[in-house]
Protein backbone atom coordinates (compact mmCIF):
# COMPACT_ATOMS: atom_id res chain seq x y z
CA UNK A 1 0.00 0.00 0.00
CA UNK A 2 1.04 3.57 -0.69
CA UNK A 3 1.80 5.79 1.93
CA UNK A 4 1.14 9.00 -0.44
CA UNK A 5 -1.92 10.82 0.70
CA UNK A 6 -3.59 11.18 -3.06
CA UNK A 7 -2.98 9.92 -6.27
CA UNK A 8 -0.44 11.81 -8.59
CA UNK A 9 0.18 11.43 -12.42
CA UNK A 10 3.16 9.38 -11.29
CA UNK A 11 0.91 6.79 -9.24
CA UNK A 12 0.89 3.44 -11.34
CA UNK A 13 -2.83 2.15 -12.00
CA UNK A 14 -2.77 -0.76 -10.00
CA UNK A 15 -1.52 0.90 -6.66
CA UNK A 16 -4.28 4.06 -7.45
CA UNK A 17 -7.26 1.34 -7.77
CA UNK A 18 -5.90 -1.03 -4.54
CA UNK A 19 -5.07 2.29 -2.21
CA UNK A 20 -7.94 4.30 -3.07
CA UNK A 21 -11.29 2.03 -4.37
CA UNK A 22 -13.45 5.09 -4.70
CA UNK A 23 -12.02 6.16 -7.72
CA UNK A 24 -13.03 3.08 -9.30
CA UNK A 25 -16.13 4.30 -10.61
CA UNK A 26 -13.48 7.70 -12.21
CA UNK A 27 -12.63 4.89 -14.38
CA UNK A 28 -15.50 3.55 -15.18
CA UNK A 29 -17.16 7.27 -15.99
CA UNK A 30 -14.38 7.46 -18.35
CA UNK A 31 -15.25 4.26 -20.15
CA UNK A 32 -11.78 3.33 -19.19
CA UNK A 33 -10.95 -0.49 -19.10
CA UNK A 34 -8.40 -0.40 -16.16
CA UNK A 35 -10.58 -1.97 -13.54
CA UNK A 36 -9.04 -5.78 -13.56
CA UNK A 37 -6.97 -5.64 -16.23
CA UNK A 38 -3.97 -7.15 -16.06
CA UNK A 39 -1.49 -4.18 -17.34
CA UNK A 40 -2.53 -1.99 -14.42
CA UNK A 41 0.14 -3.04 -12.65
CA UNK A 42 2.56 -1.21 -15.63
CA UNK A 43 0.63 1.72 -16.72
CA UNK A 44 0.91 4.79 -14.39
CA UNK A 45 -2.37 7.24 -14.05
CA UNK A 46 -0.85 9.74 -16.66
CA UNK A 47 -0.04 6.99 -19.69
CA UNK A 48 -3.94 5.49 -18.88
CA UNK A 49 -4.91 9.06 -19.49
CA UNK A 50 -2.84 9.93 -22.30
CA UNK A 51 -4.47 6.34 -23.95
CA UNK A 52 -7.82 7.21 -23.83
CA UNK A 53 -7.07 10.92 -24.87
CA UNK A 54 -7.53 12.40 -21.05
CA UNK A 55 -6.13 15.59 -20.28
CA UNK A 56 -3.75 14.23 -17.63
CA UNK A 57 -4.10 17.21 -14.97
CA UNK A 58 -8.36 17.34 -14.72
CA UNK A 59 -8.44 13.27 -14.76
CA UNK A 60 -5.87 13.37 -11.70
CA UNK A 61 -7.87 16.09 -10.21
CA UNK A 62 -10.89 13.90 -10.18
CA UNK A 63 -9.04 10.93 -9.01
CA UNK A 64 -7.85 13.19 -5.76
CA UNK A 65 -11.73 14.19 -5.29
CA UNK A 66 -12.75 10.68 -5.17
CA UNK A 67 -10.03 9.40 -3.42
CA UNK A 68 -11.14 11.69 -0.36
CA UNK A 69 -13.73 9.76 -0.20
CA UNK A 70 -11.67 6.81 0.79
CA UNK A 71 -12.05 5.64 4.63
CA UNK A 72 -14.99 8.32 5.11
CA UNK B 1 22.30 -23.59 -2.29
CA UNK B 2 22.14 -22.07 1.19
CA UNK B 3 19.23 -23.61 3.82
CA UNK B 4 18.46 -20.26 5.31
CA UNK B 5 18.35 -18.29 2.54
CA UNK B 6 16.00 -21.53 1.02
CA UNK B 7 13.22 -21.36 4.03
CA UNK B 8 13.27 -17.36 3.35
CA UNK B 9 12.04 -17.84 -0.56
CA UNK B 10 10.12 -20.75 0.48
CA UNK B 11 7.99 -18.70 3.04
CA UNK B 12 7.16 -16.69 -0.18
CA UNK B 13 5.84 -19.73 -2.55
CA UNK B 14 2.26 -20.05 -2.98
CA UNK B 15 2.45 -23.64 -1.10
CA UNK B 16 3.29 -22.53 2.37
CA UNK B 17 1.63 -19.31 2.48
CA UNK B 18 0.40 -18.91 6.34
CA UNK B 19 2.93 -21.51 7.22
CA UNK B 20 4.80 -20.28 10.14
CA UNK B 21 8.69 -19.74 10.34
CA UNK B 22 10.11 -22.57 12.40
CA UNK B 23 7.75 -25.00 10.09
CA UNK B 24 8.60 -23.62 6.69
CA UNK B 25 12.50 -24.30 8.33
CA UNK B 26 11.74 -27.78 8.99
CA UNK B 27 9.91 -28.34 5.57
CA UNK B 28 12.87 -26.76 3.74
CA UNK B 29 14.99 -29.94 5.53
CA UNK B 30 13.41 -32.20 4.39
CA UNK B 31 13.70 -31.28 0.39
CA UNK B 32 15.92 -32.37 -2.00
CA UNK B 33 17.62 -29.96 -3.92
CA UNK B 34 17.75 -29.88 -7.91
CA UNK B 35 19.47 -27.10 -10.38
CA UNK B 36 18.35 -27.54 -14.33
CA UNK B 37 20.72 -25.29 -16.77
CA UNK B 38 18.53 -24.01 -19.47
CA UNK B 39 17.21 -26.45 -22.11
CA UNK B 40 17.58 -29.23 -19.14
CA UNK B 41 14.31 -31.81 -18.11
CA UNK B 42 13.26 -31.83 -15.07
CA UNK B 43 10.96 -34.71 -15.50
CA UNK B 44 9.35 -36.12 -18.48
CA UNK B 45 6.15 -37.26 -19.26
CA UNK B 46 5.24 -40.71 -18.31
CA UNK B 47 7.74 -40.80 -15.81
CA UNK B 48 6.09 -42.41 -12.31
CA UNK B 49 5.08 -38.95 -10.19
CA UNK B 50 8.29 -39.15 -8.04
CA UNK B 51 7.82 -35.29 -6.54
CA UNK B 52 6.30 -32.40 -5.61
CA UNK B 53 8.62 -28.92 -6.79
CA UNK B 54 8.43 -25.52 -5.99
CA UNK B 55 10.76 -23.51 -8.00
CA UNK B 56 12.57 -20.80 -6.37
CA UNK B 57 14.94 -19.66 -9.08
CA UNK B 58 14.48 -19.38 -12.80
CA UNK B 59 11.38 -20.43 -15.10
CA UNK B 60 10.83 -23.98 -15.88
CA UNK B 61 7.98 -24.90 -19.10
CA UNK B 62 5.59 -27.48 -18.73
CA UNK B 63 4.41 -29.44 -21.76
CA UNK B 64 2.45 -32.35 -22.82
CA UNK B 65 3.15 -34.46 -26.27
CA UNK B 66 0.54 -35.94 -28.17
CA UNK B 67 0.88 -39.29 -29.71
CA UNK B 68 1.53 -37.83 -33.11
CA UNK B 69 4.38 -36.13 -31.49
CA UNK B 70 2.75 -32.37 -31.59
CA UNK B 71 3.67 -30.40 -28.42
CA UNK B 72 1.46 -27.94 -26.42
CA UNK B 73 2.56 -25.79 -23.47
CA UNK B 74 0.69 -25.83 -20.35
CA UNK B 75 1.85 -23.44 -18.23
CA UNK B 76 4.97 -21.15 -17.63
CA UNK B 77 6.44 -21.64 -14.46
CA UNK B 78 7.55 -18.84 -12.51
CA UNK B 79 9.49 -18.52 -8.98
CA UNK B 80 7.68 -19.73 -5.73
CA UNK B 81 5.38 -21.43 -7.68
CA UNK B 82 4.57 -25.35 -7.28
CA UNK B 83 4.85 -28.00 -10.40
CA UNK B 84 4.64 -31.61 -11.12
CA UNK B 85 2.62 -31.60 -7.79
CA UNK B 86 -0.69 -32.67 -9.06
CA UNK B 87 0.91 -35.99 -10.45
CA UNK B 88 1.77 -36.64 -6.79
CA UNK B 89 -1.23 -35.90 -4.97
CA UNK B 90 -3.20 -38.17 -7.59
CA UNK B 91 -1.11 -40.96 -7.98
CA UNK B 92 1.06 -42.02 -11.08
CA UNK B 93 2.47 -40.79 -14.10
CA UNK B 94 3.58 -36.98 -14.71
CA UNK B 95 1.43 -35.75 -16.91
CA UNK B 96 3.68 -33.40 -19.10
CA UNK B 97 7.43 -32.42 -19.25
CA UNK B 98 9.19 -30.21 -17.40
CA UNK B 99 11.80 -27.83 -18.93
CA UNK B 100 14.24 -24.67 -17.33
CA UNK B 101 13.77 -22.26 -20.19
CA UNK B 102 16.40 -20.80 -17.89
CA UNK B 103 19.38 -21.20 -15.68
CA UNK B 104 16.79 -22.89 -12.71
CA UNK B 105 16.70 -23.82 -9.08
CA UNK B 106 14.11 -25.98 -7.17
CA UNK B 107 13.05 -27.94 -4.21
CA UNK B 108 11.32 -31.19 -4.37
CA UNK B 109 9.18 -33.49 -1.69
CA UNK B 110 8.37 -36.92 -2.58
CA UNK B 111 4.97 -37.98 -1.93
CA UNK B 112 5.39 -39.42 1.02
CA UNK B 113 7.19 -36.25 2.67
CA UNK B 114 4.71 -34.25 1.03
CA UNK B 115 1.90 -36.33 2.87
CA UNK B 116 3.60 -36.24 6.18
CA UNK B 117 4.11 -32.24 5.80
CA UNK B 118 0.12 -31.75 4.56
CA UNK B 119 -1.01 -33.79 7.36
CA UNK B 120 1.51 -32.18 10.26
CA UNK B 121 0.76 -28.48 8.63
CA UNK B 122 -2.83 -28.77 7.51
CA UNK B 123 -2.69 -25.20 6.12
CA UNK B 124 -0.22 -26.50 3.15
CA UNK B 125 -3.21 -28.53 2.17
CA UNK B 126 -5.19 -25.98 2.04
CA UNK B 127 -3.11 -23.72 -0.09
CA UNK B 128 -2.61 -26.50 -2.39
CA UNK B 129 -6.15 -26.36 -3.39
CA UNK B 130 -6.21 -22.96 -3.85
CA UNK B 131 -3.60 -23.46 -5.99
CA UNK B 132 -4.90 -26.36 -8.17
CA UNK B 133 -8.27 -24.64 -8.25
CA UNK B 134 -6.90 -21.54 -9.77
CA UNK B 135 -5.28 -23.37 -12.05
CA UNK B 136 -8.06 -25.53 -12.89
CA UNK B 137 -10.46 -21.61 -13.56
CA UNK B 138 -7.45 -20.79 -16.00
CA UNK B 139 -7.56 -24.08 -17.88
CA UNK B 140 -11.49 -23.00 -18.40
CA UNK B 141 -10.84 -19.70 -19.86
CA UNK B 142 -8.41 -21.11 -22.06
CA UNK B 143 -10.85 -23.70 -23.13
CA UNK B 144 -13.50 -21.31 -23.73
CA UNK B 145 -11.04 -19.43 -25.62
CA UNK B 146 -9.95 -22.44 -27.76
CA UNK B 147 -13.55 -23.16 -28.52
CA UNK B 148 -15.15 -19.97 -29.04
CA UNK B 149 -12.44 -17.27 -29.86
CA UNK B 150 -11.05 -15.82 -32.79
CA UNK B 151 -6.47 -16.11 -32.66
CA UNK B 152 -5.91 -12.72 -32.43
CA UNK B 153 -8.10 -12.75 -29.22
CA UNK B 154 -5.78 -15.83 -28.00
CA UNK B 155 -3.12 -14.69 -28.77
CA UNK B 156 -3.33 -11.49 -27.30
CA UNK B 157 -4.67 -13.12 -23.76
CA UNK B 158 -2.08 -15.43 -23.73
CA UNK B 159 0.64 -12.72 -23.88
CA UNK B 160 -1.04 -10.59 -21.43
CA UNK B 161 -1.18 -13.66 -18.80
CA UNK B 162 2.75 -13.98 -19.72
CA UNK B 163 3.29 -10.03 -18.55
CA UNK B 164 1.20 -10.62 -15.32
CA UNK B 165 3.25 -13.38 -14.28
CA UNK B 166 6.51 -12.49 -15.53
CA UNK B 167 6.26 -8.92 -16.81
CA UNK B 168 9.03 -6.26 -16.11
CA UNK B 169 8.80 -2.51 -16.77
CA UNK B 170 10.78 -1.28 -19.03
CA UNK B 171 11.69 2.07 -21.14
CA UNK B 172 9.88 0.47 -24.04
CA UNK B 173 6.58 -0.97 -22.12
CA UNK B 174 6.27 -4.16 -20.47
CA UNK B 175 8.91 -6.87 -20.98
CA UNK B 176 7.99 -10.98 -20.67
CA UNK B 177 11.31 -11.21 -18.98
CA UNK B 178 12.34 -15.01 -19.83
CA UNK B 179 12.95 -16.92 -23.63
CA UNK B 180 9.56 -16.82 -25.28
CA UNK B 181 9.23 -18.29 -28.99
CA UNK B 182 6.32 -17.77 -31.58
CA UNK B 183 6.47 -21.62 -31.55
CA UNK B 184 5.92 -21.48 -27.81
CA UNK B 185 3.40 -18.82 -28.56
CA UNK B 186 1.27 -21.07 -31.15
CA UNK B 187 2.03 -24.16 -28.59
CA UNK B 188 0.11 -22.20 -26.03
CA UNK B 189 -2.98 -20.99 -27.89
CA UNK B 190 -3.46 -23.78 -30.69
CA UNK B 191 -2.68 -21.97 -33.43
CA UNK B 192 0.17 -22.87 -36.62
CA UNK B 193 3.39 -21.24 -36.33
CA UNK B 194 2.84 -19.78 -39.24
CA UNK B 195 -0.52 -18.12 -38.06
CA UNK B 196 1.68 -17.01 -34.67
CA UNK B 197 4.18 -15.21 -36.61
CA UNK B 198 1.91 -13.19 -39.38
CA UNK B 199 -0.21 -11.99 -36.21
CA UNK B 200 3.19 -10.94 -34.33
CA UNK B 201 4.57 -9.17 -37.01
CA UNK B 202 1.38 -7.22 -37.76
CA UNK B 203 1.28 -6.21 -34.34
CA UNK B 204 5.07 -5.19 -34.30
CA UNK B 205 4.13 -2.92 -37.60
CA UNK B 206 1.50 -1.81 -35.96
CA UNK B 207 3.79 -0.75 -32.87
CA UNK B 208 2.04 -2.81 -30.52
CA UNK B 209 4.74 -4.92 -29.68
CA UNK B 210 8.41 -5.42 -30.29
CA UNK B 211 10.17 -8.83 -30.12
CA UNK B 212 13.63 -10.20 -30.89
CA UNK B 213 16.43 -12.75 -29.64
CA UNK B 214 12.85 -14.54 -28.24
CA UNK B 215 12.00 -11.77 -26.04
CA UNK B 216 8.32 -10.13 -26.56
CA UNK B 217 7.77 -6.57 -25.12
CA UNK B 218 4.55 -4.85 -24.96
CA UNK B 219 4.70 -1.59 -26.54
CA UNK B 220 1.26 -0.36 -26.22
CA UNK B 221 -0.26 -2.50 -23.18
CA UNK B 222 -3.76 -0.61 -23.90
CA UNK B 223 -3.74 -1.58 -27.87
CA UNK B 224 -3.32 -5.72 -26.80
CA UNK B 225 -5.87 -5.65 -24.19
CA UNK B 226 -8.56 -3.43 -26.50
CA UNK B 227 -8.02 -7.12 -28.94
CA UNK B 228 -8.04 -9.11 -26.02
CA UNK B 229 -11.24 -8.00 -24.66
CA UNK B 230 -12.78 -6.96 -27.94
CA UNK B 231 -12.84 -3.36 -26.55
Amino acid sequence: MSSEKTPTPEHVVDEVLKTWPTTIPVFIRHKMACVGCSMAPFETVAEAAATYGLEVPGFVEELQEAAKEEGK
Amino acid sequence: MDKANDSGLLAKAELFKGIDGAAVAEISRMASHKRASKGEVVFEQGDPAGACHVLVEGRVKVTQLTPDGQQVVIRFIGPGEMFGCIAVFVGGDYPGTATAVTDSQMLAWDGRKMGMLMERYPGIAVNALAIVGKRLLALQSRYRELATERVERRIARAILRLARQAGKRVEEGVLIDFPLSRQDVAEMTGATLHTVSRILSAWEQQGLIASGRQRITIRRPHGLVSIAEDL
